[in-house]
């Protein structure tokens, strides 16, 4: 058995080793997991040490040393008993700390390969190399630290076995002879900016951290003293109002400047290429990565606006796959995301992914009952709990601010109505929803699996009714729908499904319903 | 060049529809058990309390009324359960299996035998009892079972059981001859 430090891999080279300098890397990715999963804990055993003074900086240091010690062993541990080899068109795995395990995977089965190269890894030409399965809610094999060059050849063979199987659906939309990897898009810097001024990374960190917010403010008051932060601006500012204006200002300009540099961090030198019935996509600044798109895996393809990204015309594409709807919270590693773009590139890349797709059709808006029904079950919960408690005090200022709550919710469900819209045209579905900004489904009728229609006793009485269609990247609700056009849609997914057709030939952007008498 | 494919439209209203698909109720013994099985567990329920309210000695205040509220909850969920389960049918074509149930939420589903991956039958003792099985099917990607028909008789589960395994077993092949009489 030899380690992975130079000897090139054969297609049925004997049992290999991760490189020596994993150990480092598995320690290192240890310590990230266990930090982003345990931020409660830690946070709490941060104001702990902070409360009690008898725990003091050498005790701090004498417990991180011995979780370093642990860590280390463990990291040995688990880097001498990971052992990997390809076997003709298999992939065979060998790890465990105190269980052995050993995984087998065939070419046939994967989905996606990864390659992730953070820049601790970079001297060394390392990469991290993770196999996903269509199904599987995390990686399904990784080799946490080989060569760049054995990596590249696992990629190959596995994906040349994976062709030569018989599974050529990769291939059957790919242009005859193509072989060379053609260059789709370029994010460039500007974009990159303007992605993250859009994106809402810094919106969703700022809401998981909220709960933690009062504890560190709490211990840096303990450790610097208390400071009236508000007293210092206002008394900088000259007023209250222009205190305010500047403390909303600053926290917006904290706020996506955080967006704009997480997006700098993962999609710096942004490269989207297609080859081989392939797209693959390789940006970071920081943590180099490399992700591939089988189209054969590709079931539908969402646009994305967000309320920022509206006003500054630029959206992002995301391509769902098989069984990503159980991988919604895996950190977005494995979303195949298109940064920053703008309408037309946009377009012309959503035809890349699902020809001949029209992402700005005109789309029919759902019945109006749905913007009662939402108000009514958002208006019921906030009356059940506020308006109670504006009745028992009595205040007049407090019943005002009742029914001004309730205008503005008013106004949010129509603002949602009106976002809310489908349509079908020879080939795809589409279903947009959102409030201010616009998230558009895009995906091949075909490629359902299952259509339910559903009906509530209220629904019945007007007439509407819910289709929801799974697709093996999730299910897609289209609610309230007139029940002429909820059953028109199910029973025209059905027969596209069944039939295994679909209108490609002919003009993909008309249209199809039962009110405009399309046909199919 | 006539290669034998044809592509002909169809207009919306001669789409298959499902709605007009007679459907098959399910046993009429499921009602009886789903009755007797929401029976069991709120009698458990009502006697825990009991129990609950022996041990503790409240035999005075609010607390005596939950196991006659428990009673009184299992009524109705057993009245709503003799209802729902006099709603549901499921229907069997060829390419699709249409299964409708509910009574204040009404769903129809459709699941094409194209996209079914396995299929089981299961019974639980109570069920046996009744003589019912439930069979479930599952797709491709799906985390869970995609749909599960429940209160069919053992006979009728096994033969439509059968019928969709048929289908999967058959699919490969008859997906291979398709794609040869298309390209004919």
């Amino acid at each position: 058995m030899s380690d992975d430090s130079g000897i090139p891999l054969s297609r049925s080279s004997g049992w290999r080793r991760l490189s020596p300098w994993s150990v480092v890397f598995i320690l290192a990715a240890g310590i990230v997991r266990f930090v982003r999963e345990n931020i409660p804990l830690l946070l709490g055993a941060g104001v702990g040490a902070a409360a009690f003074e008898r725990i003091g900086v050498m005790e701090v240091a004498l417990a991180g040393g011995l979780l370093l010690a642990v860590g280390t062993t463990i990291s040995i541990i688990y880097y001498r008993r990971f052992r990997f080899r390809l076997e003709g068109d298999m992939l065979r795995v060998q790890k465990g700390l105190i269980e052995r395990k050993e995984l087998k995977l065939q070419a046939g089965r994967i989905q996606h390969i990864s390659f992730q190269q953070p820049v601790y890894m970079r001297p060394f030409r390392l990469v991290r190399f993770s196999v996903d399965t269509p199904g599987s809610t995390a990686a399904e094999v990784e080799l946490p630290g080989i060569r760049w060059e054995t990596a590249e050849f696992l990629r190959t063979q596995l994906q040349s076995s994976r062709e030569s199987d018989g599974r050529k659906g990769e291939t059957e939309t790919d242009s005859a002879g193509e072989s060379e990897a053609s260059v789709l898009f370029r994010v460039t810097p500007w974009n990159l900016t303007l992605h993250g001024v859009a994106s809402n990374y810094a919106y969703v960190m700022a809401a998981a951290l909220s709960p933690f917010i009062h504890r560190i403010e709490q211990s840096l008051a303990e450790r610097i003293g208390e400071v009236d932060l508000w007293e210092r601006i206002v008394t900088a500012t000259g007023s209250a109002l222009a205190a305010g204006v500047v403390l909303v200002f600053g926290l917006v300009v904290l706020m996506v400047t955080i967006s704009v540099v997480v997006s700098w961090l993962r999609f710096h030198g942004f490269v989207l290429t297609r080859g081989n019935g392939r797209f693959t996509q390789r940006s970071g600044l920081l943590n180099r990565q490399e992700q591939v798109l089988s189209l054969s895996k590709l079931q539908a393809v969402e646009s994305i606006q967000t309320a920022v990204g509206r006003m500054i015309r630029r959206r992002h594409l995301v391509c769902r796959q098989i069984g990503v709807a159980a991988m919604e919270n895996d950190a977005g590693a494995r979303t195949f995301l298109v940064p920053g773009l703008t309408r037309d590139p946009a377009r012309r890349l959503s035809g890349e992914f699902l020809p001949d797709v029209n992402p700005d059709v005109s789309l029919r808006r759902v019945h109006p009952f749905y913007r009662r029904f939402l108000m009514l079950r958002f208006g019921l919960l906030f009356t059940a709990v506020f308006g109670t408690f504006a009745a028992a005090i009595g205040e007049a200022i407090l019943l005002a601010g009742f029914l001004g709550v309730l205008l503005i919710l008013w106004l949010l469900v129509y603002q949602h109505w009106r976002t809310v819209g489908w349509t079908v045209d020879r080939r795809y579905a589409y279903f947009r929803s959102g409030l201010f900004g616009h998230r558009l489904m895009m995906f091949p009728s075909r490629n359902a699996q299952r259509a339910e229609l559903s009906q509530s006793w209220f629904q019945r009485r007007r007439g509407v009714a819910t289709v929801r269609l799974s697709l093996p990247s999730g299910t897609v609700t289209f609610p309230f729908l007139p029940e002429a056009e909820a059953r028109f849609l199910a029973n025209l997914t059905m027969y596209r499904v069944e039939s295994g057709r679909d209108e490609r030939g002919k003009e993909a952007s008309e249209p199809t319903s039962p009110e405009r008498g399309g046909q199919v | 060049m006539d290669d034998g494919f044809h592509n002909n439209m169809i207009a919306p209203e001669e789409l298959p529809a499902y709605e007009d698909v007679p459907l098959l109720p399910v046993s009429p013994r499921f009602a009886i058990y789903s009755v007797v099985s929401q029976g069991i567990a709120w009698s458990i329920i009502a006697l825990g309390s009991t129990l609950a309210l022996i041990v503790g000695e409240m035999f005075q205040g609010p607390a005596t009324v939950a196991p006659f509220a428990a009673l009184f909850l299992g009524a109705g969920f057993a009245s709503l359960s003799w209802l729902d389960a006099r709603k549901r049918a499921y229907g069997l074509r060829e390419h699709d299996l249409i299964y409708a149930r509910g009574i204040i939420v009404r769903r129809t589903v459709i699941l094409p035998l194209s996209r079914v991956q396995h299929v089981e039958t299961a019974s639980g003792p109570l069920e046996r009892h009744f003589n019912l099985v439930r069979l479930t099917c599952y797709t491709a990607g799906g985390l869970g079972a995609d749909l599960v028909i429940g209160g069919l008789e053992r006979d009728r589960a096994e033969l439509v059981r059968q019928f969709l395994l048929s289908r999967i077993h058959g699919r490969d092949g008859e997906e291979t001859q398709g794609d040869s009489d298309e390209r004919r």
